[in-house]
């Protein structure tokens, strides 16, 4: 299980990696990340959903 | 001849510094609690200062121009992959067995062995905070 489980997060990093080449290449067609982010930001609900993610990942991964 | 501000030097030199500084806790400590919420705290300030310094006109407006905003068809890439990101970490998560069952905890754990590494992790993570309350 462990390769398959591995595998999967392989697959969506590589797919992430696709993506970003992609928005480089053609922006129209899949937008670059940092303008997802910015979208997401332009909006309260998200802007604070996103800052809460990021306090609760620092505060997870190296206070918890 | 033109004029270079150093600011941006400091700040990288300074989060360089506070990464060296978590990266050398070790997490379930008071040390470990402290640094972390310094530079939450400091996140908190710095959009505190943001929404009572300009009334009206706040910083992240900005962000709200039409032109900047991608399709929903080109951001739904995105958003499928980060759906399928979040599905897989609760599978993981819930799916039993740790070590046949990795989640991204788990990974960063592993990773975190090397101080070094949980440095650059933590500059990562500090870097994507200054760019989300950037004013």
């Amino acid at each position: 299980m462990t390769a398959l489980a591995d595998s999967v997060w392989i697959l969506l990093a590589v797919t992430g990696a696709v993506l970003w080449v992609g928005s480089r290449a053609a922006p129209d067609r899949v937008a670059r990340p940092g303008a997802v982010v910015a979208a997401v930001l332009a909006n309260r609900v998200g802007r604070a959903l996103m800052l809460s993610a990021w306090m609760f990942a620092g505060w997870h991964f190296f206070a918890r | 001849m033109r004029h270079v501000s150093p600011a941006p030097a400091l700040g990288v030199l300074a989060a360089a510094a506070g990464s060296v500084l978590v990266a050398a806790t070790t997490p379930f400590t008071p040390a470990a609690d402290a640094a972390v919420a310094a530079a939450i705290g400091l996140a908190v300030l710095v959009l505190v200062a943001q929404a009572v310094g300009t009334p009206g006109v706040h910083p992240w407006s900005r962000w709200a121009g039409a032109g900047r905003r991608p399709t929903r068809a080109a951001a739904a890439p995105w958003l499928a992959l980060f759906a399928a990101a979040a599905a897989w970490e609760l599978f993981s998560y819930f799916a039993g067995r740790r070590a046949a069952h990795p989640t991204l905890s788990s990974a960063y754990d592993a990773l975190a062995q090397w101080r070094a590494a949980k440095a650059v992790v933590v500059f990562c993570w500090l870097a994507l905070g200054w760019y989300l309350v950037r004013a």
